[in-house]
């Protein structure tokens, strides 16, 4: 789960400071910035809080229980390089690389990325382990901790490829447009979100309405998939394809899949009595084996 | 009868044997197997997450299920086995280790350093950082009764900086210290794996085995 991210503070482009333009000054807001290839989210790989702006730093509201003590001003964002920041407009609005208005702060946003090596500042108390404790090589989170000022501290989130503002009534059932494609998903949930770790492993099938996995050693022809959070179907050139919530193709139909997560026998409560296989997948991460796919 | 002269007659003492022993951290056809139970008639087998499919298969042969929980403080079910004779023993790397005790929750402790063998991750260790940690309702689709199935503050987390402790596929894999049985892998967050502690396999009515 843990990926090595190469960050570059870009704090002399992403460093915000608006002075005096016809009145007096603004205050400094600090826009923190990496140049990596945001990561693409299969599944487990998001946050989701309110965008705030606390002492000049944008962070998104996050308690992990285990650490709420250390999680009061939840976790400060670095945003993709070519992101920006609007101060013009009440409130304040991010704009992503195609000049879109991604979230505006006070929204309750859903971030893709990962977290800058360890969910964990340095500053941390070490915990009492018998294994090394080695604490100095994160140079990603020294960097940036060493670029921004001390009100911006981490645990740091590293924006990978969505963002999107969430209204309180996220859809849980969609259909790609023109199709009756039955799309169930789960609900975005805030703060430390733990996985299940079972795994199902099979053919993404389209019966019907019904997307499901076909997973030999299940006694049914298929387990109906509840996708993760943001994602959403798509019928290119005659291909249903799966997509994360930042657009990107995670699955076809008729690819390979291994889905973490937990199943089993069930109904799912909606959906109008469709796709009753029997057995429902509600999936955590997914991994695509079909030739061809990436890492 | 008489053979051709062209075929050659070995004396053996004994047919070969296969390894016919089931124990706990094996790969079951979508889950790890826990730690060897019995049930208060003798019955044996082996448990695993009871959040993973009931139909579970080890090395090709069907493992029946008996029981199984997955709300509140408990995530296990458990299955007997036909072919297989239940061993006290849990894979660790290329080797086996017995169990010969179990640690309930409340004499677990943050600090204490356990491990863990699951089939994708393997062998991993950490520190307990939190024996009460809560899970938020998610809206299950299995949940016919939504005050049943919030879930309680006592799942224990462990941490090891640097080190992705588990991922899908270990669940039901067991948590231990030496030969001690701690409990059964459920969850991951990030690097941090979560477990149901040993004591609340008592809600299937089975014990771990220990000799």
């Amino acid at each position: 789960m843990l990926r090595h991210c190469l960050i570059v503070a870009v704090c002399a482009a992403g460093l915000v400071a608006l002075v005096a333009c016809g009145g007096g000054a603004k205050p400094q807001i600090h826009f923190p910035q990496h140049q990596q290839f945001p990561l693409t989210n299969w599944g487990t790989d998001y946050i989701f809080g309110e965008l705030m702006l606390v002492d000049g730093c944008l962070r998104l509201s996050y308690v992990d229980p285990t650490y709420r003590d250390s999680t009061p001003d939840g976790v400060l964002i670095v945003w993709p390089a070519k992101f920006r920041l609007n101060l013009d407009t009440a409130p304040s609005q991010i704009i992503d690389s195609d000049g879109l208005v991604a979230a505006r702060v006070g929204d309750d946003v859903r971030i893709s990325g990962d977290w800058s090596r360890d969910p964990r500042p340095a500053w941390w108390p070490a915990l009492p382990t018998r294994a090394a404790t080695v604490r100095d090589e994160a140079p990603d989170t020294a960097t940036l901790a060493k670029e921004l000022p001390a009100e911006c501290f981490g645990p740091y989130w590293i924006v990978g490829d969505e963002v999107s503002a969430l209204g309180p009534d996220e859809p849980l059932e969609i259909s790609p447009p023109d199709s009756t494609i039955y799309f169930p998903r789960q609900r975005t949930l805030p703060g430390a979100v733990a996985h299940l770790d079972a795994e199902t492993i099979g053919r993404l099938v389209l019966d019907g309405d019904c997307l499901g996995l076909q997973d030999e050693t299940v006694p049914r022809p298929y387990s109906v998939v509840v996708w993760p959070p943001g994602f959403t179907p798509h019928i290119e050139r005659g291909e249903v394809q799966i997509r994360n919530g930042g657009g990107r193709v995670i699955a076809r139909v008729g690819d390979d899949l291994v889905l973490s997560g937990s199943g089993g026998p069930g109904v799912l409560p909606s959906g109008d009595g469709r796709c009753s296989s029997g057995y429902v997948w509600e999936t955590a991460g997914i991994e695509n084996t079909s030739a061809g796919w990436p890492d | 009868m008489e053979l051709p002269a062209t075929v050659v007659v070995l004396e053996v003492e004994q047919f070969s044997t296969l390894d016919t022993d089931i124990y706990g951290g094996l790969a079951l056809t979508r889950c790890t197997s826990g730690f060897a139970v019995e049930n208060a008639s003798g019955t044996k087998g082996i448990t695993t997450a009871g959040h993973c499919y009931d139909t579970q298969h080890y090395d090709g042969y069907w493992v029946p299920y008996e029981d199984g929980t997955f709300q509140k403080s408990h995530d296990v079910q458990w299955h007997t086995v036909r072919d297989y004779t239940v061993k006290n023993k849990i894979k660790v790397g290329s080797g086996t280790r017995s169990i010969t005790s179990t640690k309930s929750r409340s004499s677990q402790a943050v600090g204490n350093y356990v491990c863990k063998y699951g089939k994708v991750t393997g062998y991993t260790c950490g520190n307990i950082v939190d024996k009460s940690f809560q899970f938020e309702d998610n809206g299950r689709f299995d949940c016919d009764d939504p005050g049943n199935c919030q879930w309680k503050a006592t799942w224990i987390r462990v941490h090891n900086d640097g080190v992705n402790l588990s991922e899908g596929g270990d669940s039901g894999g067991p948590w231990f210290s030496k030969y001690t049985a701690y409990g059964t892998h459920s969850r991951s967050l990030g690097d941090d794996a979560f477990y149901m502690a040993i004591n609340y396999i008592d809600a299937l009515s089975i014990t771990v085995l220990t000799e």
